[in-house]
């Protein structure tokens, strides 16, 4: 049995920019045709853009692959092709079994109609039998949980109830190959972890998804592989963690490690010179992905070039809305107040677990003396990585899967008192 | 999420020249042909008083409106056959036609939602749109049976040739519903054109008249109108009118000629409707 569910090979997708009815007059399309074929069959680049170009990658049973990107990178475009939705202009692609997209919740859901015969409407239209969707209404229907209004036009829904059941319907489907476009960015925020649970459900059974997201945590928990795809080429495809970072880090330009070879190039002056900056696991390995509840260590490596300086490391961390969560220096006793002999240092700052909120962070690395005051130097933006909160229920969020909102995201401690009798009121 | 293949492997590749029709494709999605007609049954009596009487009340209108104006002010012949059985008859024929061409051309349009977001093969949409065309013709055929039993005009064993004129009927309208429907994807000012195009042919078809009216120089016309054949035949078949047997057998073939153009067409731009939609 081939193991290989999607391959592409050179997928290639053109589309005509500018005016999209040209050959206004027959005269027009005849000379047109003249100068195309004089040209020697080159077509005017000017007006043709490639959304997609030269995509292969293939993709193997069970495996659950995001693709990310910015806008524009063609992510769309290639569900598109795969969902047989438009056709490629070249190459090639071919997929083993039964393959369903889903590529917005709700298709061909119609106000007027009820709950129930939009139930039978939307599962037909994404491909259902009606003896399958017969066999699974009522779990549909507890899945939505929309018991009450099932014979209520789905136009007096509320929006939450509406996507409830179009997502309830497609859940249901049960295909071999699953094309997911980002459909978790609607539904309020219980509905949305009870989908990432039945997503998961789907990689488990062996299912093959291809999930593309702009939501990095949601892609993070769910593929182990992802493609990340980049003016219509891909760009990296690889495990998720080192993906993601790399995404994430070409916004910026940075990732969790930064090194200096050439000291004369490095930030500093002819005090202190820094020459690297990791982002580091509890156990010291280099990682562009924490894990929420695991501390963090920040090292920096710097070289004094001039004894006699009291120095202070410091870092500066933002998060990707640039918002500065905090500054922290190093105070400790061992170097405090201390003039530093001419030599190589490692600094490094343990940020604890169960601190810093789920998303990327910045670091920023500095170099200051306080008395007087003197920054050596300030490298912004110097290394970068992500946290990473698990859906396993023992971080903050607990069982909560949507949206958690804060700059940091502390797990502090609680306490709660138990009286047995009420007092009364008089 | 549609369901792309039962079997194995499906190809994603350019399509080079005329697709072929994958019929084996259409079939395995013949049940999204019956709920696309079944939703537009369903939304279309939605908040109306008289729901599905609506199919009966149309015709009646307008056979009586036909009648009243050719029958009673005008005077036409009418081979001493109660006119409103002729109009009626006519309007049967002319109502189904007109129904699905007028709806084909908008269906793909009024359907973007789906063409975008999901796989099927597209020529279901108009499709479905003839069937429930055919829905409404068979209620008001219904009509039309207990109009002729209380005229008593009672139809012979020829009422069993009349579903081949209805097919004819249906070859013409989908044929050209196609070509419409293919066509208004990228030029919306065809489905503009559309009305008049359907009002003049209208009143070259023997709709509301018997054709043993127009006189015989301009009879040849009718040779090129599909419609007017088959209405000419499904009058023969139920009232034992005149019917001219070249003259019905021409349009038949044109009707045939009408759909698989119609069907061609519409493959062979199927792949680009999802990008010029």
């Amino acid at each position: 049995m081939n193991d290989i569910m999607i391959r592409a090979e050179n997928l290639g997708k053109m589309y005509q920019i500018g005016e999209t009815i040209r050959h206004d007059t027959v005269r027009d399309a005849i000379s047109q045709f003249f100068s195309r074929t004089l040209r020697s069959g080159k077509r005017n680049n000017s007006d043709t853009i490639w959304a997609l170009k030269d995509v292969s990658f293939e993709i193997k049973r069970g495996e659950v692959v995001g693709i990310i990107g910015r806008n524009g990178a063609g992510k769309t475009t290639l569900l598109r092709i795969l969902s047989r939705i438009t056709e490629p202009t070249e190459g090639y692609a071919e997929i083993h079994g039964r393959a369903g997209s889903l590529l917005e919740v709700g298709t061909g859901f119609h106000p007027e109609l009820t709950g129930r015969e939009n139930i039978f409407l939307n599962g037909a239209i994404l491909g259902m039998t009606k003896r399958e969707i017969k066999s699974k209404f009522n779990e549909i229907v507890a899945f939505a949980e929309i018991e009450k209004f099932i014979d209520t036009p789905v136009k007096r829904y509320s929006s939450g109830m509406y996507v409830r059941l179009a997502f309830a319907v497609a859940a249901h489907l049960e295909p071999e190959i699953l094309i997911v476009d980002e459909v978790l960015a609607v539904g309020d925020t219980s509905f949305q972890k009870k989908c990432l649970n039945k997503m998961q459900d789907v990689g488990e059974q062996g299912r093959t998804v291809l999930f593309v997201s702009h939501n990095m945590p949601a892609v993070t928990r769910l593929c182990q592989r992802t493609i990340l795809l980049n003016e219509g080429g891909i760009q990296r495809d690889g495990p998720t963690h080192q993906v993601i970072s790399a995404y994430l880090g070409s916004a910026v330009g940075t990732s969790a490690v930064r090194e200096w070879s050439d000291l004369r190039k490095a930030p500093g002056n002819e005090i202190v010179r820094l020459r690297a900056v990791r982002v580091k696991t509890e156990d010291g390995q280099i990682s562009e992905t924490i894990d929420i509840r695991k501390p963090v260590c920040i090292q920096m490596e710097y070289e004094v070039l001039e004894a006699g300086h009291v120095l202070v490391p410091n870092y500066h961390v933002f998060n990707d809305e640039g918002i500065y969560i905090f500054i922290t220096t190093d105070y400790e006793p061992e170097w405090r107040n201390k003039p530093r002999p001419v030599g190589r240092y490692i600094s490094t700052a343990l940020i604890p677990g169960n601190f810093l909120a789920e998303g990327t962070l910045i670091i920023g690395a500095a170099i200051s003396t306080m008395k007087p005051v003197k920054i050596h130097f300030f490298e912004r933006d110097a290394v970068v990585f992500q946290v990473i909160d698990s859906i396993e229920s023992d971080s903050v969020r607990g069982d909560y899967a949507g949206t958690f909102p804060g700059v940091v995201r502390p797990l502090l401690k609680w306490t709660t008192q138990f009286k047995e009798q009420c007092e009364k009121v008089i | 999420m549609s369901i792309r293949n039962q079997s194995d492997i499906t190809i994603i590749k350019p399509s080079k020249g005329w697709l072929s029709l994958k019929l084996a494709e259409l079939w395995r999605h013949r049940e999204l042909f019956y709920f696309l007609a079944w939703r537009d049954i369903k939304v279309r009596y939605k908040q109306t008083i008289l729901g599905v009487a609506w199919a009966v009340i149309n015709p009646v209108m307008q056979m009586a409106v036909w009648a009243f104006v050719f029958g009673k002010i005008a005077k036409l012949p009418s081979q001493g056959i109660p006119y409103v059985l002729v109009t009626l008859s006519g309007t049967l024929v002319w109502s189904y036609f007109s129904e699905i061409v007028n709806g084909s051309s908008g269906s793909l349009i009024t359907n973007t939602n789906l063409i975008t977001k999901i796989y099927f093969p597209r020529i279901i949409i108009p499709l479905s749109i003839a069937l429930r065309a055919l829905l409404d013709f068979a209620i008001a055929f219904l009509v039309f049976m207990v109009m002729a039993l209380y005229f008593k005009v009672t139809p012979s064993y020829l009422i069993f040739v009349m579903p081949f004129f209805i097919l004819t009927t249906t070859l013409t309208a989908v044929g050209f519903g196609l070509w419409v429907a293919a066509v208004s994807v990228k030029y919306r000012d065809l489905a503009k054109i559309l009305p008049y195009f359907i009002q003049i042919v209208f009143f070259l078809t023997p709709v509301a008249y018997l054709n043993s009216v127009i006189p015989q120089k301009y009879q040849w016309l009718y040779y090129f109108n599909p419609i007017a054949g088959a209405i000419e035949g499904f009058r023969w078949s139920l009232l034992g009118t005149y019917a001219f047997w070249p003259r019905i057998l021409l349009s038949s073939i044109l009707a045939l000629t009408l759909f698989v153009f119609g069907v061609i067409y519409f493959r062979g731009m199927e792949k680009t409707f999802a990008d010029t939609i």
